[in-house]
């Protein structure tokens, strides 16, 4: 894998590349949209093991970190949804100039998978292939889950986590009123219509969870329940850095 | 802060396989006599620390005109396990040892502040005495073994409390169940990431560590937080821990109060990053001997961060 900064300006992003490797004729690339916070600390195991698999099938990988997010340029109070979004249209960019590759596909995990979904709706032809990874459906439940978490977190400082001028703290990352109201406006169904490209939805919680996205989707995605731990918590009821062998096998199965 | 400092990524060491991004001053020369700043990993937290208080660090840092390099110990993060067998900790001493020869040979530093928290505390005090370029080190909740007063702090305050001799009369608590294993030697602490610390051996290898450092000429900033009350609870636990070790003059001793294990509070690491800026600032770390510079380092990428 090569570690590399791309972008312009103040606007560097932190990547990892991970080339194809040798043997296959099809030249095929994805971008990796990680997930948030301590999601994305928790998940960065799983992420790089999926970079890992995936080059191992033919695939140019290049994982990357939001604008004011792990080694990327900026500070979280900066960064804004829209914002990364377009981080991720430069991701693809630099694959494609990294690759050579014609044609980049997105995976996304959590919220990731979301923005993913999101930059696919709104830039149709942007990519040619839409993968989500237990996706964010509800921004609104999904803040809920944060704040749920972030108030049973250990060694949590107070039971109250708002930090001046309205900013929730949770789990060492701040979320400020702006993106907070981004996120909560985050509502998967309504991109559903406007998707070009027919997502594959990998959920690695219960039945139940897919059945919603089942029927969210219609005929629009293949999704599938595969029994997982769910790797972005911070849980005691698994080792941290645990991987999902069964996820990442069927994800890189998308890539025959 | 942006603008002040500049940011590179590279593979270090023989096989270009430690990950690791070195955070400068804009003026690389604004670094020059003073000690590089390496960061370590926390437990299997890649190079960025939780709550990206590694990346914040090193960037208030080189603000400041000190160079910072963080990386990824072998199999944590982006850096791949080693191939060469070694046990896990004899890996990471190899690792820094590494990472400590890059920067020696790339940036010409033969001085270095080793820093980090957790586990990354516990590799810099075993690194530290088997390397004459460290001369600082600062630790943030090393393992430090429990003491009597430790268990006086921690269980006076519970004999007054009714439901407490309720659940011991009922043997609930798994802190009675914890108590009595502390009476009477049944102790099953088996944390598997971090050393259990009623170990004798582990006692000897970390007053070691501290003994080898001291007698290097080593200063110390060890700041111990009140979230991990189950491992320590008052600020001078790690001397009466180490009783026979004399830290003299070379040790700034910090109980954090209100302050959990990783700093999850923009507060917190505010607090954490005067108290680094201000030790590094102000201790007379030893000089070293100057070594010839082996060119430039194996870097395989140049971008700045402005």
């Amino acid at each position: 894998m090569t570690p590399m900064f791309f972008g312009t300006g103040a606007h560097r992003l932190f990547g990892m590349y991970a080339p194809a490797h040798a043997g296959r004729a099809q030249r095929r690339a994805v971008v990796l949209c990680p997930a948030w916070g301590d999601e994305y600390l928790s998940a960065h195991r799983a992420m790089r093991q999926l970079a890992h698999q995936l080059a191992g099938v033919g695939v140019d990988v290049l994982r990357f970190d939001y604008y004011g997010t792990g080694d990327s340029a900026g500070e979280l109070h900066e960064a804004t949804l829209a914002g990364w979004q377009d981080d991720i249209e430069r991701a693809i960019g630099e694959l494609r100039d990294t690759a050579g590759a014609e044609r980049v596909g997105v995976i996304g995990l959590r919220l990731g998978a979301s923005l993913a979904a999101s930059l696919v709706a709104r830039k149709p032809g942007i990519a040619d292939s839409l993968g989500l990874w237990d996706p964010v459906c509800s921004g609104e439940a999904y803040l809920r889950e944060l704040e749920r978490i972030a108030s049973q977190g250990a060694g949590a400082p107070a039971p109250e986590h708002r930090a001046a001028e309205g900013t929730l703290e949770i789990d060492g990352f701040a979320l400020t009123p702006a993106l907070a109201g981004e996120i909560e406006a985050i509502d998967l169904r309504a991109l559903v219509p406007k998707l070009a490209v027919p997502a594959r939805i990998v959920v690695s919680g219960s039945e139940v969870a897919c059945r919603d996205l089942r029927a969210m989707f219609a005929e629009g995605a293949e999704v599938e329940c595969i029994p997982s731990p769910p790797i972005w918590l911070n849980d005691a009821n698994f080792r941290p850095g645990a991987v999902p062998v069964d996820v990442l096998r069927r994800i890189t199965a998308w890539f025959p | 802060m942006t603008g002040r400092f500049r940011e590179q990524v590279f593979l270090l060491g023989p096989r270009r396989s430690l990950v690791g991004i070195l955070t400068e001053p804009v003026d690389p020369a604004a670094a020059t006599g003073r000690p590089a700043i390496v960061l370590l990993n926390a437990g299997i937290i890649h190079r960025v620390g939780p709550g990206r208080m590694s990346v914040l660090l090193a960037r208030a840092l080189a603000a400041r005109g000190h160079a910072v390099l963080r990386f990824d110990l072998s199999g944590i993060g982006d850096s791949p396990a080693r191939a060469d067998g070694l046990a896990p900790v004899d890996g990471a001493m190899a690792d820094i040892h590494e990472a400590l020869d890059w920067l020696e040979s790339a940036r010409r530093f033969d001085r270095v502040v080793l820093m980090g928290l957790c586990s990354g505390a516990d590799h810099s005090l075993v690194y530290a005495g088997k390397d004459p370029r460290v001369v600082g080190l600062a630790l943030f909740d090393p393992s430090t073994p429990r003491t009597r007063r430790y268990y006086f702090h921690h269980y006076l305050p519970r004999l007054f409390r009714p439901k407490v001799w309720y659940n011991v009369i009922a043997g609930r608590n798994a802190r009675v169940r914890r108590l009595a294993a502390n009476l009477f030697g049944n102790d099953r602490e088996t944390a598997a990431s971090r050393p259990n610390l009623r170990s004798r051996e582990v006692h000897a290898i970390l007053e070691s560590g501290y003994r080898a450092a001291l007698a290097q000429g080593v200063r110390f900033l060890i700041a111990l937080t009140s979230g991990v009350e189950d491992r320590h609870n008052y600020r001078e636990q790690v001397l009466d821990a180490f009783p026979r070790l004399a830290f003299g003059d070379r040790l700034q001793l910090e109980y954090l109060v209100g302050v959990d294990h990783t700093f999850s509070t923009e507060a917190q690491r505010a607090q954490l990053f005067r108290l680094v800026t201000q030790w590094v600032e102000s201790t007379p770390f030893a000089v070293g001997a100057k070594s010839e510079p082996a060119g430039e380092g194996d870097d395989i990428e140049f971008h700045d961060i402005p």
